[in-house]
């Protein structure tokens, strides 16, 4: 009951439109003054969260992105993969999910990915007959891969609170996201068979896939540069982050000769301001979990759960339930920083291995940014070509599907997610 | 009469110091920027001594935990200034003027109840470690109340922003 009243109230003041970070911070204030009487500990909890260093990996990948992007060493990622598969029938539809899957490894964004190659590939698709729902609806869930394959700010957000390893979480996304990916490309060329006027444009030839390739090869290496370091133990995740940084500059200043101190400057400027949204919101949530963890919220849940005989796949199939409902009206930092305090007792006494809950976490936090009401994707989308929201609704709606199957998939077969951190010696 | 001397140019007129609010938190969102630099630095620094000079910066993990919570409470109010906060918007975009104003309005006593709430609490916390005289356990000794005091200052920079916006939006004026 206790539980139902706290959500009633976070939501609907989340609802009144008011920074999530407030609504957070205003509902752990409630709670403590109707149970405890006072504020106390509140602060405190904000400092005590902010001031931990695995922290720094939020604006040092954001940052790593920023110089990528304002370089324009990542501009060439889709013309590579429209002309390395470009010229196969659905061929286009592969290029964009191939161009989002390399983007998101470097930018660990969703919004960002579905923005960068949204504006190139779908333009590219409709001059080649694709119909409107089916260019817009491919950029869509392509672009929300940012949030499963490493480096992820989200799947960061869930490590700092759940306290698992950031280095192991983002090892177990990458088989997951390059499976989803693959699941995409596959339907992308089935739908384009079974649809009539989409042509593909000629073969480019052996000499222009080399020449895209050259042009796009220092993209191409930024993942191995910050994943190969996490998976060989040479860097922790933070300083993952910065050799990515670092290995950003470098290119942009030695290799592409057009980034300047101003450029630099204006890089982590816009990463201060989207750093800063992320850290306020964990502040809020800081408050939120010292608030229900005094009022053994946690506890509470763990004991209705024993009670219902659940198991842990029965629990992790009606949180999978409930989380895809949240997904559709709240923004998938907010999720994780209100569900994982509450939920993680429960999961840890019931032995489900927060690596691999994390990663299905990930999975149904892609699937709210494409399903409406409140969809971070669809709106990019919108925003980019104006299309109608029903229109870019239905062209995700498959790859939603698609998202489901997979989900099940990992739920069935944990090992998916979990082998790669082994292999890598997390966790021994 | 110059169009700015009417009774609805002198209602505009701003009595909120507006710009030493605004130069301020300008000013603070440039050193949270700087910042995230030097936090970049140090660790590029603490990883080329580690491995190549077999020399580890033992107290580089402690300064970034101090340099992260000083460089979010100087930047927080300029990211509320500059709109970035999420909120979630499925209702308040739907609605008329009016009440989008009235929402503003309530909005902005929201952060400005979150800093109060935040800001006090802390306030009570640094009082308490001063009185105790406690230590940081660690390669950095300091006492611990002193990281805590960019906590203060940035809730009162985000009450003023807050505040600010406030004031904007009860008198009509463009946020």
């Amino acid at each position: 009951m206790t539980l139902l009243i706290v959500f009633a109230g976070l939501i609907l003041l989340l609802l009144t439109g008011i920074p999530i970070f407030a609504a957070l911070g205003l509902t752990a204030s409630a709670i403590l003054m109707i149970v405890e009487g006072d504020i106390d500990g509140l602060g405190d909890a904000v400092y005590v969260h902010l001031n931990k260093p695995i922290l720094s990996t939020i604006p040092l990948f954001v940052f790593m992105a920023q110089v990528m992007i304002r370089a324009k060493v990542i501009d060439d990622l889709y013309t590579f993969a429209h002309t390395v598969i470009g010229h196969v029938k659905g061929g286009l539809g592969v290029a964009t999910v191939l161009a989002c899957t390399i983007f998101a490894a470097i930018s660990g964004s969703s919004v960002a990915t579905a923005l960068s190659i949204g504006s190139s590939a779908i333009p590219q698709m409709k001059r080649f007959g694709y119909a409107e729902r089916d260019a817009l609806g491919v950029v869509a869930a392509g672009g929300t891969l940012g949030i499963l394959i490493p480096p992820s700010g989200p799947m960061i957000l869930y490590a700092i609170v759940s306290e698992a390893s950031i280095g192991a979480l983002f090892l177990a996304g990458i088989v997951p996201g390059l499976l989803l990916a693959l699941m995409f490309s596959i339907y992308c060329m089935v739908q384009a068979r079974s649809r009539a006027g989409i042509d593909a444009p000629d073969w480019a030839g052996w000499n222009a896939a080399v020449t895209a390739f050259r042009r796009s090869v220092w993209a191409l290496l930024a993942p191995p540069v910050v994943m190969g370091g996490i998976y060989f133990g040479i860097f922790t995740a933070s300083e993952a982050a910065a050799a990515g940084s670092l290995y950003a500059i470098l290119v942009a200043v030695l290799v592409y000769r057009n980034f300047g101190f101003r450029d630099l400057w204006a890089c982590a400027y816009a990463t201060m301001r989207t750093s800063m949204m992320v850290f306020l919101i964990i502040a809020g949530a800081a408050m939120f979990g010292h608030a229900i963890t005094l009022v053994r919220l946690p506890v509470g849940v763990t004991e209705a759960v024993a009670s219902f005989g659940l198991g842990p796949i029965g629990f992790v199939l009606v949180v999978m339930g409930l989380i895809f409902i949240l997904g559709m009206f709240l923004e998938s930092i907010a999720i994780i920083l209100i569900t994982t305090p509450i939920l993680l007792p429960t999961m840890l006494a019931l032995g489900i291995d927060p690596i691999w809950y994390g990663v299905l976490l990930m999975i149904n936090l892609e699937l709210a940014m494409i399903t409406p009401p409140v969809g971070m994707n669809l709106f990019v989308i919108k925003g980019i070509t104006d299309a109608p929201l029903g229109t870019i609704v239905r062209g995700a709606a498959p790859f939603v599907a698609i998202m489901i199957v997979g989900l099940g998939g990992l739920i069935a077969v944990p090992e998916l997610a979990t082998w790669l951190p082994e292999a890598a010696g997390f966790g021994r | 009469m110059h169009p700015d001397k009417t009774p609805e140019g002198a209602a505009n007129a701003p009595f909120f110091p507006d710009r030493i609010v605004t130069g301020l938190v300008r000013l603070c969102g440039a050193l949270s920027t700087a910042l995230i630099l030097v936090i970049f630095v140090q660790i590029v620094v603490a990883v080329t001594r580690r491995y190549v000079f077999d020399r580890p910066l033992q107290w580089s993990d402690e300064m970034i935990g101090y340099l992260l919570v000083t460089l979010v409470m100087l930047g927080a109010a300029e990211a509320l200034r500059r709109g970035d906060h999420i909120s979630i918007d499925l209702v308040s975009a739907k609605l008329s003027p009016r009440y989008r104003r009235a929402q503003g309005i309530f909005a902005s006593l929201s952060i400005m109840a979150f800093a109060l709430i935040a800001g006090l609490s802390i306030w009570d916390s640094i009082a308490f470690a001063r009185s105790f005289g406690s230590y940081s356990v660690g390669y950095i000794e300091i006492e611990t109340w002193i990281p805590q005091v960019p906590v203060v200052f940035g809730m009162v920079l985000l009450f003023l922003t807050a505040a600010l916006d406030l004031y904007r939006s009860v008198r009509g004026l463009p946020r």
